[in-house]
């Protein structure tokens, strides 16, 4: 099937029949977006389980007799790139991405739908992949989610031998679904807008999500390199990323490679990353807060150009993550120059936030609420990355805890309040219904308040030296009392705010059959998605003919028209000129 | 350029012109599978570039020995760049509407790009047998990884052909035929340079690289 978007289908209906070709074969995007959330959703479960066996050991040291030292690494590890690649880059990126780009431009479907559907089963296959390292001779990788070598693949870490070899393969078809993927999104949003969607006339979420798209289009090939760089150490013997070494009083076979080759691979790949996943949010947030403000996003120009430039930037700063491997002071420099110039796009960005949400017609809904949550964790975490970006002040807070209260702030928490806000706002297109108020709210507050009393105190740790990756800190003198009773507070707080994610769970399948029903455009929003004729939109999405678009998604509350927001299909008035 | 002039426009103001005008929305699967292989390009330039950047380095190491070229490697471009002729002759021959000759053509470049393919397994044997494994030298290493990854992508390749000349085959619809064979040849082109950059780059690898330019 041709589906870009010059065909005009004369059935209402000519999608696949059957359940095979229709729920799991499918190419369509909207059930190809739903797998890849499910599937994201699935294994980022298990990174959330993780997270609490890590707090379990931290917060009640030598209480739980199956977490030692090796599974404890292996948790870390396993977290981290769960969260960072297979639940966040994938839900973003596969899940929103899938869903709402044909929808947002218009289009019938993606230009290449077979890819993508190829793109979402090999993504389940890098999954299952991941999950099966859990259980080889050895166990997962417990190399921390960076990889590092030497010690990711000689012996002493956990998982040195199958758990690398399955990390670095999963990561390999990872890649390889993502450019399916990849190539699908920027092709679709450049090539299949439907007449009159130009593109300063997307949203910010298409914006977003293009960029980012783009980004890791550049940016998974050097993690590409570097993990078959270091299966060939692994697994044929040479010595890229391996200097010679003496281990246990014999020297290896290894010998004459650099460690810090990988480390700039990594972090080429690994900084761009961090803005793959959320500049989507970004976007999204833009959107959340333009509707539920009633009011058209100030500034749309600067958002779409800082999207850009912070897209180009973060490929010139990936070194701030390598400070302490030892660098050229003028290189340390460059990295930290241009660390601190990234925060004036992103500046931009949360004041244009601020500004929309003044004097505007705030209605505190569950996507506002997540929205606004958003914005005051990403700037705590922005500010603490100020910090870190100079040298002198990330050299004694590197591998402290306040490093992983920085990042959980700005690319952990920040980016799943979004997707949480994004699902409250979409369910009704892609279902038919709403969910459930009460547990929204209930979910909401435990996590916005859940997560500060998890991350924020950990700025403090940091302060205080704590180091990041230690599975105990029996024999650190100099850690007191107090610091331990606040790691047992916020492991507390970190199961409370596990088990509201639970609640969100129940509500997601609970509000499929019980949820209030919702129409087409329940939040009387102008973008497209809003404008299908059926909800939630049949397979070629908008019926016989291809809609046209005749303004920009951010119409609201125009002064002179009755109704406070003009969908985008809506042609210009006669007069309406005048009215402005 | 016409991304700045995008960009510079004021979407919030009214644009009373009709819709078609300001954007004709019309996207036909020829342009839409040409930008995507552009794209897909682009992708394995970043990819190839940073493996090079990596050796690059790696020449000014102090363990680096040079590499030993096994001379059959000069033999494998020469069919390398066979192959490029024969699929750039078919996309001329498609263009002026001969698509059975197109298609002979095509052949004869995927038939060549396999031989390719089986010259760099056995330039690998050679060394091999010689002992020179992947973990005798960085060169080495670099040596398997580069044309491991090179050929990998001219098998993709060769598969992507083969399906498409049996789709041509069976719709024997001459537009089919341009198109599969304008693409192939963009890639075919495409790949054959990188060979070239890599190769030279091996022949180059006594002392670092950057000294001879
Ligand atoms: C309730 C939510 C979460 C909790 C309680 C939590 C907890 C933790 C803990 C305890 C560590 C290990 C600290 C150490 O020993 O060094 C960690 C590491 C990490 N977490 Fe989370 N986390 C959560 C959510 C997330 C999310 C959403 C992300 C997504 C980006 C994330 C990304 C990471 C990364 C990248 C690491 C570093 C792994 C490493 O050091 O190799 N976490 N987290
Ligand atoms: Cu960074």
């Amino acid at each position: 099937m041709v589906s870009t978007n010059i065909e005009d289908s004369e059935l209402d209906s000519h999608g696949p029949q059957t359940f095979l070709t229709k729920y799991v074969w499918s190419q369509d995007h909207k059930v190809i977006a739903i797998q890849y959330m499910g599937t994201a959703t699935a294994i980022g479960l298990v990174a959330l389980v993780l997270s609490w066996f890590m707090r379990l050991q931290i917060g009640f040291p030598d209480t739980f007799d199956f977490i030692d030292s090796e599974s404890y690494y292996q948790y870390v590890t396993m977290h981290g790139m769960i969260m960072v690649i297979y639940l966040l880059t994938a839900f973003f990126l596969g899940g929103f991405g899938n869903y709402l780009i044909p929808l947002m431009v218009g289009a019938r479907d993606m230009v290449f739908p077979y890819l993508n559907m190829l793109s979402y089963w090999f993504y389940l296959l890098s999954v299952i992949i991941l999950a099966s390292s859990f259980f080889v001779p050895g166990g997962a990788t417990g190399a921390g989610w960076t990889l590092y070598p030497p010690q990711s693949i000689l012996e002493g870490t956990p998982g040195s031998d199958w758990g690398i070899i399955l990390m670095l393969v999963s990561l390999i078809v990872f890649i390889i679904a993502f450019t399916m993927g990849g190539l699908n999104y920027v092709i679709t949003v450049l090539q299949a807008r439907t007449e009159g969607m130009t593109m300063m006339r997307l949203p910010l979420t298409i914006w977003g999500i293009f960029v980012a798209t783009i980004m890791g289009l550049l940016a998974f090939p050097a993690l590409f390199v570097g993990g078959v760089m270091m299966m060939f150490d692994k697994v044929l013997g040479t010595s890229f990323f391996i200097p010679a070494i003496v281990s246990m009083g014999e020297s290896l076979e290894y010998g004459g490679g650099s460690p810090l080759l990988f480390q700039h691979l990594f972090w080429f790949f690994g900084h761009p990353e961090v803005y793959i996943v959320a500049l989507p949010g970004f976007g999204i947030v833009s959107d959340l807060i333009s509707v539920h403000a009633r009011k058209n996003i100030f500034g749309y120009r600067q958002m779409v150009w800082a999207i850009v430039i912070i897209g180009a930037l973060s490929f010139i700063v990936w070194a701030h993550h390598m400070y302490v491997s030892g660098m050229d002071p003028a290189f340390g420099f460059f990295f930290a120059i241009t660390t601190l110039i990234i925060a004036l796009p992103t500046a931009i960005k949360v004041y244009n936030w601020v500004l929309t949400l003044w004097r505007g017609n705030i209605h505190f809904t569950l996507p506002m609420l997540f929205a606004i949550a958003f914005v005051f964790t990403f700037v705590v975490g922005g500010l603490t990355g100020l910090f870190l970006g100079n040298v002198v002040v990330d050299v004694p807070l590197s591998d402290t805890y306040f490093v992983v209260a920085h990042f959980h702030m700005v690319m952990g928490v920040a980016p799943v309040l979004v997707v949480f806000g994004a699902i409250y706002h979409w369910y009704p297109k892609a279902t038919g219904r709403m969910m459930n108020q009460t547990m929204g709210h209930i979910h909401f507050w435990v996590t916005f308040i859940g997560t500060y009393l998890i991350f924020f105190p950990m700025h403090f740790l940091g302060f205080v030296g704590i180091p990041r990756r230690y599975f105990t800190f029996d024999g650190l003198d100099f850690i007191p009392e107090s610091a331990l009773t606040l790691n047992a507070a916020i492991s507390i707080a970190a199961f409370v705010v596990g088990a509201a994610q639970m609640v969100f769970l129940f509500n997601l399948f609970w509000s499929i059959r019980n949820g209030k029903k919702a129409d087409g455009n329940p939040w009387r929003a102008t973008s497209m998605e809003w404008q299908t004729p059926q909800t939630p939109p049949v397979h070629g999405n908008w019926g016989a003919s291809l809609p046209v678009v005749h303004r920009w998604a951010y119409d609201y509350s125009l002064p002179g028209v009755e109704e406070d927001f003009v969908p985008q299909t809506i042609p210009v008035a006669e007069g309406e000129m005048d009215e402005r | 350029m016409s991304i700045f002039r995008h960009i510079s426009t004021k979407p919030w103001l009214l644009d009373e012109r009709p819709a078609n005008v300001i954007h004709p929305g019309l996207a036909s699967r020829t342009s839409t599978t040409k930008s995507g292989l552009r794209l897909f390009l682009g992708v394995i330039t970043a990819l190839f570039a940073l493996l090079s950047v990596a050796y690059i380095e790696n020449t000014t190491l102090a363990y680096w020995t040079p590499l030993l070229e096994p001379q059959l490697l000069w033999l494998n471009t020469a069919v390398l760049v066979l192959s490029s002729l024969t699929i750039q002759r078919a996309r001329n021959l498609a263009a002026k509407d001969l698509p059975v000759q197109a298609r002979r053509l095509l052949i004869t470049s995927a038939v060549l790009a396999v031989a390719f393919l089986f010259g760099q397994m056995f330039a690998w044997l050679e060394l091999l047998q010689l002992g020179y494994f992947a973990s005798v030298n960085a060169s080495y290493a670099f040596y398997y990884l580069m044309t491991a990854l090179h050929g990998l992508h001219i098998f993709g390749g060769i598969t992507v052909l083969v399906f498409a000349l049996d789709r041509a085959y069976r719709e024997d619809n001459v537009d089919t035929i341009k198109r599969t064979v304008q693409l192939c040849a963009t890639y075919w082109h495409y790949l054959l340079l990188i060979w070239v950059v890599l190769f030279a780059m091996m022949l180059m690898d006594n002392g670092s690289i950057l000294d001879k330019i």
